[in-house]
């Protein structure tokens, strides 16, 4: 598709019609091109390879549920007057399509890490039995917390930012969606407030983070994308797919911050530099946690990689 | 500029074709190092075009995308309150997940997509930032919006908020408002930049300051003296008089000002309030000059708003509005 033919089909949208076949052509060309130049790990695969059976399967289910069941391609359309500006929204929309979905995937695990957690004794106190029972902390409030999904999601925020998620390559079936530090102060700051049933707890880790119910997760495969981990060559390729696709998945922004935090800059200093508040440089700090936890790109070695890479571009 | 899509940092000639962005950029400079190129190569990129301005301001329930000089895409905003000259909208996002207690959500009814809008966002743009109309609110819904909008700034919690009270200061929704703050800023800065006076001087004086530009180095780029710069920045002087039209729009394109009906009734307002051009002298007047008594005479009204409506016309021509 031209960039002219873009305009028109964008004019033809916003008047009214029916995306034409073309426009998912091209949406299709972007999304073939993105896996075809490493702009997508192949963790972000259904099947953990990308696979033409794979790349088919993610453009069907992202078409379905967010470019036209969640009215995307019409919000994009809206947004990007040309080409280059609706491609980039894309990438982002799909990107996100698959990380939403890898992560609905994984939270099955989580409610059962939680049991454990709660089980494990000396930590965690109870009160009842069944679904109904009560976990408090050992020593702490024994007030049920009674409130509605808002003041439960309030609750659950009002716990600061989590580093969530590990989609290493080389992570087995049900790699946790938060370890374990991150699920205890989770557990522990919502039994600081109230004592709570499995269920509540549950439901504040749905809200928190976007979870699907566990009865409704797709089952997994087995040692998903766990092949080709161990030979160090394929560890060495490993790394510089996660960094690569690190710096594709973090925004310009993000990476200024990165460096910044490397050359030990305060986040005034940043705020200054970047011209933008304190507040968006914690916002960003707190993304590119995110994003370096889910791709593994906090390990020292990935990590490393992706600061050389920038810094030889800066230079 | 924004990053070019990651598709097109991989085509062949991307270096070449996205030099500008490439020398500026650490993170595109990294990912043309690494990704696997692909045989497509680039279309001449076509810059987001500026909008003619729409024949009539966008009204009170719309719902428009707004342009902005420093940005390549458009903001989805409703239109809360409207003017020849300003807007006052509230942005519609995409993004939902950051709600708290001080945004409102639409549901995917409303726009054909689930919006978030932040109404302690809401602020105004310059009319002719407007680009497309795309759709028109429901009364109820506009009034859930502008009620938001009274409520955020009269202190009251809204009737109806799209998501959960901020308890504590670590929660992460706070900074990403401040993100989402920063991210807006660009399309209201064209609006804001011409704020400050009723007069154009020292709204020119401000933008100048804040570039950083010495007023000898001004005066010279754009041929005014600058005594005369400096009275009219002080609001003191009548640009009819001392300051052609054609200074005045090199001066709002130097400084990277949006031209604007705003800036023309600035204008407007400069001349109108130091034009000194008389009405003619009436006889007590012509006996007192005869006996060497030179008062100064009385400002005509009538005469100071006609040659603001001539200068603020050829400023108009001059802007290309």
């Amino acid at each position: 598709m031209t960039p002219e033919q873009y305009t028109r089909e964008r004019a033809e949208v916003l008047r009214g019609a029916e995306p034409s076949t073309k426009l998912f052509a091209d949406c299709l060309r972007t999304v073939r091109l993105m896996i075809r130049t490493a702009g997508l790990p192949s963790i972000y695969s259904p099947l953990g390879v990308w696979s033409e059976e794979a790349v088919e399967e993610t453009f069907a289910d992202f078409t379905a549920e967010r470019l036209l069941g969640r009215g995307q391609l019409l919000a994009m359309l809206q947004r990007a007057p040309v080409q280059p500006v609706f491609r980039r929204m894309l990438e982002t929309a799909l990107r996100q399509h698959l990380i939403d979905r890898l992560q609905r995937s994984q939270s099955a695990n989580l409610y059962v890490r939680v049991n454990q957690l709660l089980g494990d004794g000396g930590r965690y106190d109870s009160n009842g039995s069944g679904p109904g029972r009560l976990w408090q902390l050992s020593g702490g409030t024994a007030t049920p917390f009674t409130g509605a999904d808002r003041a439960l999601d309030a609750l659950a925020w009002s716990l600061g930012e989590f580093k969530i998620i590990r989609y290493k390559p080389d992570a087995k079936k049900l790699s946790p969606l938060l370890d374990t530090d991150e699920l205890t102060r989770f557990l522990n700051g919502l039994l600081a407030a109230n004592a709570m049933d499995i269920a509540t707890i549950c439901r504040a880790l749905k809200l928190r983070f976007v979870l699907d119910d566990p009865t409704e997760t797709e089952p997994l495969e087995p040692e998903i994308h766990a092949d080709g981990i161990g030979a160090d060559p394929l560890q060495t390729i490993l790394q510089r797919e996660i960094a690569t696709a690190a710096l594709a998945e973090l925004t310009e922004r993000q990476l200024q911050v990165l460096i910044g935090a490397e050359r030990r800059k305060s986040t005034r200093e940043l705020a200054l530099r970047l011209d933008c508040s304190t507040g968006t440089v914690s916002h960003e700090r707190g993304q590119i946690a995110a994003v370096l936890a889910r791709l593994g790109g906090d390990e020292p070695a990935v990590l490393k990689e992706i600061l050389d890479a920038l810094l030889i571009g800066e230079e | 500029m924004s990053c070019p899509p990651l598709t097109d940092l991989a085509a062949p000639d991307a270096a070449a074709v996205l030099a500008d962005h490439l020398d500026t950029c650490a993170r595109c400079g990294a990912l043309l190092a690494r990704l696997q190129h692909h045989e497509e190569t680039l279309a001449p990129a076509p810059d987001t075009p500026r909008p003619a301005q729409p024949a009539e301001p966008p009204p009170r329930g719309s719902v428009w995308s707004f342009w902005a000089p420093q940005r390549e895409d458009y903001l989805i905003s409703a239109v809360l309150d409207s003017a020849t000259v300003e807007l006052l909208i509230v942005p519609l996002l995409t993004e939902t997940r950051w709600a708290t207690e001080s945004d409102i959500e639409l549901s995917i009814e409303t726009l054909g997509y689930p919006a978030l809008a932040p109404v302690w966002a809401a602020d105004h743009v310059l009319a002719e930032q407007a680009v497309e109309p795309l759709n028109m609110l429901s009364e109820q819904t506009l009034a859930t919006l502008t009620n938001g909008y009274e409520a955020i700034y009269a202190g009251r919690a809204l009737a109806e908020p799209g998501g959960s009270a901020v308890l504590a200061p670590e929660d992460p929704r706070i900074a990403a408002h401040a993100a989402i703050a920063d991210d807006l800023r660009p399309y209201f800065a064209p609006w804001s930049e011409l704020q400050g006076s009723e007069e154009l001087g020292p709204v020119l004086h401000a933008r100048r300051e804040d570039a950083g530009i010495e007023l000898e180095e001004w005066s010279e780029s754009i041929d005014v003296l600058p005594a005369t710069w400096t009275r009219f920045e002080s609001a003191e002087l009548d640009p009819y008089a001392e300051i052609p039209t054609a200074a005045i729009a090199k001066a709002v394109r130097l400084l990277n000002l949006m031209p604007s009906e705003r800036i023309v009734g600035l204008a407007h307002a400069s001349v109108e309030t130091h034009h000194r051009a008389q009405a003619a002298p009436q006889a007590t007047a012509l006996a007192r000059r005869r006996r060497g008594i030179a008062r100064r005479s009385q400002r005509d009204p009538k005469l100071a708003r006609e040659a603001a409506n001539t200068y603020a016309e050829a400023l108009r021509r001059e802007l290309g509005l």
